[in-house]
């Protein structure tokens, strides 16, 4: 376990070096911030004394030494817009985040079990074919159209939705509806596969030859073992989730993680870029060891490897 | 309770059809046989013959599609099989009947303990609650002879091996104490020494319990040694049947004897194996007449024209050949 956890970690620190050298160049090729944040009449003496203040005189690489020392230190920088420390505003942006991610997830993995186990049951029936066509849209359809579609529909039109911000029930229909729907597309198609083979398997039959009711056997003996192939793939989507979801936090105006990385992307934050794509990645890191041990409690094949 | 001396399983005339898409295959062409209280009845055939299709219709595991059941019936306890609403018919499976299968390791749900697996029979039928079930399961792992039961009562079946599980299987199976326990293939994929203490355990379980078993099987060395009556199956259909220590040294159907013939022999001096020359038939496209007859020493323009009809060579020993007769009086 000790040592599976170490591995992890340093593959996840090898790489997250990587992205972030990647990151803070490409950041700064996107030019000198000062222009942004000086009004255009300002002095040369002012930007002189902004571009010095914030060390975007230097060269580069030398920029680069000193953030990795900040990093060392545990300083992920200051944001230029907010005026505070990077890492409170992103800690402050990322709950929104996990709380949309988490509902969107409950919502769409058991939907997409239940519709997905009902499909399996009566292959080629109404509900089945009904159910993978639908899902197949779903797993298909851009969310970025999707989501202006939704709103133009929803909020501009019919009115019955607000367009975009953060508030009560009404705000969440219109993202969690979207954001949803692509895993829950994903996952029908995996879990009606899966329940299929576990129900034309031998140890169904095993079930229904001791005279186990039919409603254990879909939901006990098939879908436990479905369940596993549905893990690995709504384990990816998660981990998908969690890095915010850069569209639909724009479109609806949702202050989460996603839309705080464009947003300073856009105004060259690049302590604010830094330090989400760090925080980012370690919430990523957690994840993926928090589903490798929910596989591990789900297949016991793999606990006594 | 009906009559002891009714038979406890009835095949009768069964007609089995695997349609996909334009293709018909015909797995069973009416076939016919009976399993007394506390006997054991041997299936006996080659692959593809229809005994497994056979044992999986008793138990109604067939799934339709692609699988239809296109005439015949089977009677347990006098009662119809077939006709029974599935919900009541399941609600028999388990206590009534039990099952073992060929791959036990594919037939356990390797996502469940076996404890829990072998406990399932006494939850599912209302019989006991969780608890009391769990202990009868260590019991019955105890009793198929799994050592220290209370421990492995918590492990998978990864965790077997393939003798072991299959143990477990037969514990699952005789959980209730059924009256008929349908054996497919117990033994087949295992080793030959663990094959003889399954076939013992089987045996042994039958006895203790009176429980009737019908044993589906290509082994006419387990046939020999464990079965009261046998029926030997070929193309679908149960060509010969009677008692075994009737059939068996003096077979009336030319593939009984064949077979009898291709199992080699350790009593006498052998140049060669005989094997039964061509293979076995192509069920989409059975042969006219008698399905054995491309493979017959015996076979005649009339086996190719007609199926033979059913001969009764002696009392309670039958041969569906035309010249079952001359087979049965080594002619």
């Amino acid at each position: 376990m000790l040592a599976y956890l170490t591995r992890r970690a340093v593959h996840s620190v090898i790489a997250l070096t990587g992205l972030v050298i990647a990151v803070f160049f490409l950041a700064r090729l996107t030019g000198d911030p000062t222009n942004l944040y000086l009004p255009p009449e300002a002095s040369r003496e002012a930007r002189e004394e902004f571009s010095r203040k914030h060390g975007f005189d230097r060269p580069a690489t030398e920029q680069f030494a000193r953030f990795v020392g900040d990093v060392l230190d545990g300083n992920l920088g200051f944001s230029l817009k907010k005026q505070r420390p990077a890492v409170e505003v992103v800690l402050e942006a990322y709950p929104t985040t996990l709380k949309l991610a988490a509902v969107t997830l409950l919502i769409a993995i058991s939907l997409a079990i239940a519709v997905g186990a009902l499909a399996a049951y009566r292959p080629g029936r109404v509900f089945d074919r009904v159910g993978s066509t639908g899902s197949l849209i779903g797993a298909s359809a851009p969310d970025f159209w999707v989501a202006i579609t939704a709103i133009l529909l929803f909020a501009e039109s019919l009115r019955w939705l607000p367009t975009s911000g953060t508030g009560g029930f009404p705000y969440w229909v219109l993202p969690v509806t979207v954001l949803a729907l692509r895993p829950f597309g994903l996952l029908v198609q995996v879990v009606r596969g899966a329940m299929m083979d576990a129900l034309a398997s031998a140890y169904v039959k095993t079930a229904r030859a001791k005279g186990v009711a039919e409603r254990s056997v879909i939901f006990v003996h098939a879908l436990r073992n479905a369940l596993l192939a549905a893990v690995t793939v709504a384990g990816d989507i998660a981990v998908g989730m969690i890095n915010g979801a850069v569209i639909v936090e724009t479109v609806f105006g949702w202050p989460g993680v996603g839309k705080l990385m464009i947003d300073a992307v856009e105004q060259r934050d690049f302590a604010v870029i830094q330090a989400s794509i760090m925080i980012t990645a370690a919430a990523i890191f957690l994840m993926n060891i928090l589903i490798d041990l929910l596989y591990v409690a789900l297949d016991p094949r793999i606990r006594h490897q | 309770m009906p009559n002891a001396d009714a038979p406890l399983l009835e095949v009768d005339d069964l007609r089995i059809e695997f349609r996909s898409g334009r293709e018909i295959v015909r797995a069973v062409n009416g076939a016919s046989f009976t399993v007394r209280r506390g006997e054991t009845t041997a299936v006996l055939g080659e692959s593809g013959s229809g005994k497994s299709v056979t044992a999986a219709a008793i138990m109604r595991l067939l799934a339709s599609p692609p699988a239809h059941i296109t005439g015949g019936r089977i009677r347990f306890n006098g009662a119809d099989v077939l006709g029974a609403p599935m919900a009541q018919w399941r609600k028999r499976c388990g206590r009534d009947i039990g099952m073992v299968f060929q791959d036990a390791l594919a037939s356990l749900n390797p996502v469940f303990t076996v404890g829990w697996q072998i406990a399932e029979p006494f939850k599912a039928h209302g019989v006991l609650p969780a608890k009391a079930a769990l202990e009868r399961a260590v019991a019955l792992l105890g009793r198929v002879g799994i050592p220290e039961p209370h421990a492995r009562a918590h492990d998978y079946p990864h965790q077997f091996s393939g003798g072991m599980r299959q143990r477990v299987m037969i514990a699952m199976a005789i959980a209730l104490d059924p009256s008929l326990l349908i054996a497919d293939e117990p033994t087949t994929a295992l080793d030959v020494t663990v094959q003889a203490q399954i076939m013992d355990l089987l045996l042994d379980l039958q006895r203790e319990r009176h429980m009737a078993m019908v044993l589906i099987t290509h082994d006419l060395g387990v046939v020999a040694e464990v079965a009261d009556r046998v029926a030997v199956m070929y193309g679908g259909r149960v060509v010969e049947s009677g008692l075994a220590r009737d059939v068996l040294p003096r077979p009336a159907h030319p593939y009984t004897l064949a077979l009898l013939e291709s199992v080699p022999r350790s009593d006498i001096e052998q140049q060669q194996l005989n094997p039964i020359v061509g293979s076995p038939p192509n069920m989409a496209t059975l042969p006219s007449g008698c399905a054995f007859h491309p493979r017959c020493r015996r076979a005649t323009s009339e086996c190719r024209a007609a199926r033979p009809p059913t001969v009764k060579v002696a009392p309670g020993h039958h041969a569906e050949c035309f010249y079952a007769q001359q087979v049965f009086d080594g002619r």
